[in-house]
């Protein structure tokens, strides 16, 4: 009895593997453009303007956790999650939350006016969707809230209405990332 | 020993492999788990925007939205900063969505289209830009902040479109043919054009063929099975079809480029005029035939293919359609001019297939039979060969409709329901068929109902093609036709002069810009202009009409003066003489819409 070892197996397996790196390499490179989050990414200084036209500069929290959440008046989901952030707020929760409406000032102006925030509100539209890609989102999209430690490494990107859950998680981000 | 080693090694062999597979789809799930930003589309691909141009007059812009996200319907802006001028937009139907913080809010799922009537400084074809915001979500997840889109937009010449494709709210009678060929689902064509056929293989014309048919099937062999015999009469009838495919397809191509010649005057006359002979020839004034030299060669041609043969069954069914096509030309030429006016090529050449076929249905039972069902020639066919000049008569007024006015035309259209009622009583004369009473009934009848058409169309009646109109109709004599007398306003000077007249008698002012290549302007003319009430309240305005046909320099002045990009474009003045800009409108006005901003402006 003659036996030759197949060449099938063999075969696969290099497909196989050349499927594995052509696609590693795929997704490295999409990735190395993402927020990754196996990569540490730290938010560079940015400034915009708040409801009154001064510049201001997100390095005024320097040393402070942030949550920082995009917003608008036209955004329903944004509106729903308001609330919860001034929750946090009023309860000196350990982090800073930070507003960035991506809107028109009028209407921004009417709605600070009308329910008050506890927190601070910058303001802006390409230029604050242009923050928005520097912190690593590649789509445009609200509601949007990054996580971001004293030390400026962004833990958690949220997409979508931030729930209490969301927000529990992206805390304990920060934490664990302060205490490593 | 020796085997037990190779046994390991492909053993490991394996195992290697299986491990990378595992490895491999491994990586492959967590790729297609780890896809960033949780499945958020990118606007671009959540919102496929497209546009064109299907009016002379009017562009079109949709979207394709993915499944689950919406656009917001009081979020479209359009803007035009070159060549053209937007009028009112119309939105395809949106759904209501409810919010908590803002209400029912309209939006659009899966589809959004939005047409927007625009007026145009000249036929020619030419680019315009586009500015075009929107805004969309995804449901109840997250929304795209405004989207601004900036597109250039050929707009084609206004000659290269087919101006059947209208679809307005008022339809003519005369129109119904054009929309029932144009617009109905293309099974009606196609059975509406099977029907034709089966009537043309009634007619003589079909004769000739059936010694062809006859001789493929018993020609050759003794004792065809009937299967046989089916499927050589069926390759010999797609032979046919596929003749007549072919030259379906070539027309519909033709007219394509060709339809803006059928705007031309002339040469809607002339095709009138071909269609009159035709009909004539229809009635046996005389008759069409190829010359006798090519007529034999295409026979002999059919003599010499082996018969019997599938592929040679086949080509004599291709030849043979030529010999039949000279003498059904009249009707196969009219059928043509209809599918060229259509410009679509599959469904041109889909008719002509289903018109062959319906010919070739009785060749195949004639076939199939061998002979036994053959019909005997009789002087019913030459009365279908009748009916058809009448159905290229209709056709040759259907083609006149766009040049003459509207009171010919219906007096063409009595003259010829008048011919088919005296056609039907002959035949009751002629053949002296006393017990077929109802012929000469329906002939008298069919009489008596063009009687009433013309005796409608000197009262001036609304709808002269109702008979009950003679009876019922309340008969407010108006002699001449319900027409807007405008004053033509030729440069910027005679406007102002004229406004200040206006205002000086205390009269709003109504100016209508046009040109004769504006089909907009003129179905304004023919169904909003024309209505009574409109007639009545435009008296107790100023009417004055722009004509940019020529595009001369004080053209040009006038349009930059009115801050216009030219017709179809009307322009409300109040009695102060100051422009309703608001009032102002592009594209296609209804009666209704006229109506309610004359009343506006009379009011105020």
């Amino acid at each position: 009895m003659k036996y030759r070892p197949t060449i099938i197996p063999i075969i696969l397996s290099l497909i196989a593997l050349a499927l594995y790196f052509g696609f590693r390499n795929i997704n490295l490179e999409n990735k190395s453009s993402e927020n990754n989050f196996h990569s540490i990414k730290l938010m560079s200084d940015f400034e915009l303007n708040d409801i009154e036209g001064n510049r201001i500069s997100i390095s005024n929290w320097k040393g402070q956790d942030l949550i920082i959440n995009f917003w608008a008046t036209w955004c329903a989901p944004c509106l729903r999650e308001i609330p919860l952030l001034k929750d946090y707020q009023s309860q000196n929760g350990s982090a800073q939350v930070v507003g960035i409406a991506v809107d028109r000032l009028e209407p921004v102006k009417n709605f600070i006016q009308d329910i008050g925030f506890n927190y601070p509100i910058l303001i802006g539209q390409s230029e604050a969707i242009g923050v928005a890609k520097m912190l690593g989102i590649n789509v445009f999209a609200l509601p949007l809230t990054f996580f971001i430690t004293k030390e400026g490494v962004i833990v958690e990107t949220h997409i979508g209405e931030l729930l209490p859950k969301d927000l529990k998680l992206g805390l304990e981000k920060i934490h664990y990332q302060n205490n490593l | 020993m020796f085997l037990s080693r190779n046994f390991i090694k492909m053993k490991l062999n394996l195992s290697l492999s299986l491990f990378f597979v595992v490895i491999s789809s491994a990586s492959f799930s967590q790729s297609l788990f780890s896809l960033p930003n949780n499945n958020i589309l990118d606007p671009e691909e959540a919102f496929v925007m497209n546009a064109k141009v299907n009016q002379a007059n009017e562009l079109t812009i949709f979207w394709n939205i993915e499944e689950g996200y919406y656009l917001y319907k009081d979020k479209f802006f359009f803007s035009s900063a070159n060549q053209i001028q937007l009028g009112n937009l119309s939105f395809s139907p949106s759904t209501l969505n409810y919010d908590e913080f803002f209400g029912n809010v309209e939006v659009h799922y899966n589809y959004a289209e939005v047409r927007i009537p625009f007026s145009r400084v000249t036929p020619e074809e030419f680019i315009a830009s586009l500015k075009i915001n929107y805004q969309g979500c995804k449901k109840d997840s997250i929304c795209y902040p405004p989207i601004e889109k900036n597109i250039e937009l050929i707009i084609p010449s206004t000659y290269s479109f087919d101006t059947s494709l209208y679809e307005r709210p008022i339809v003519s009678e005369q129109d119904r043919l054009k929309q029932m060929i144009v617009n109905s689902p293309i099974w009606i064509v196609l059975l509406t054009f099977y029907g034709f056929g089966l009537l043309l293989s009634l007619t003589p014309c079909v004769l000739p063929l059936i010694p062809i048919i006859s001789g493929i099937v018993i020609g050759q062999k003794k004792n065809v099975s009937t299967f046989e015999a089916f499927s050589l009469s069926s390759t010999y009838v797609m032979g046919m079809c596929f003749t007549y495919t072919i030259g379906g397809a070539i027309a519909a191509t033709l007219g394509y480029q060709l339809q803006a010649a059928f705007q031309e005057p002339w040469i809607i006359i002339t095709f009138s005029l071909v269609f009159l002979m035709l009909a004539l020839s229809m009635f046996n004034f005389f008759e069409i035939t190829l010359p006798n030299k090519l007529n034999l060669y295409i026979n002999n041609i059919v003599d010499n293919q082996k018969k019997g043969t599938f592929l040679g069954t086949f080509l004599i069914g291709v030849l043979s359609a030529l010999i039949v096509t000279t003498c059904i030309a009249p009707p196969l030429v009219a059928t043509l001019a209809v599918i060229s006016q259509n410009g679509d090529v599959i469904k041109g050449s889909a008719s002509l297939f289903f018109l062959s076929l319906g010919m070739g249905t009785p060749l195949i039972i004639i076939g199939t039979s061998a002979g036994k069902f053959l019909p005997k020639s009789s002087y019913w066919m030459s009365y279908i060969k009748n009916c058809f000049g009448f159905l290229i008569l209709a056709l040759a007024i259907w083609m006149l409709e766009r040049i003459m006015p509207n009171n010919l035309i219906t007096m063409l259209w009595a003259i010829l329901i008048f011919s088919i009622g005296i056609f039907l009583t002959k035949i009751y004369i002629n053949k002296k068929i006393f017990s077929r009473y109802y012929v000469i009934l329906l002939g008298v009848s069919v009489c008596i109902y063009s009687v009433s058409i013309i005796a409608n169309l000197l009262l001036s009646s609304q709808r002269p093609f109702l008979p009950s109109e003679l009876i019922w109709n309340k008969r407010t004599v108006s002699t001449q036709e319900n027409k807007l007398d405008f004053y033509s306003i030729r440069n910027i000077e005679q406007l102002e002069k004229n406004i200040s007249n206006a205002i000086s008698m205390g009269k709003p002012v109504m100016l209508e810009l046009t040109a004769d290549w504006c089909v907009t302007c003129k179905e304004i003319e023919r169904y909003t202009f024309s209505n009574e009430q409109v007639v009545k309240k435009s008296q107790e305005l100023m009417l004055f009409q722009i004509d940019i046909t020529d595009n001369t320099d004080s053209d040009r002045k006038l349009l930059k003066y009115l801050n216009s990009f030219g017709p179809p474009t009307i322009i409300f003045y109040n009695i102060n003489g100051e422009e309703a800009s608001d009032l102002r409108t592009v594209g296609f006005i209804s009666k209704d819409q006229l109506i309610q901003r004359l009343n506006y402006l009379t009011e105020i």
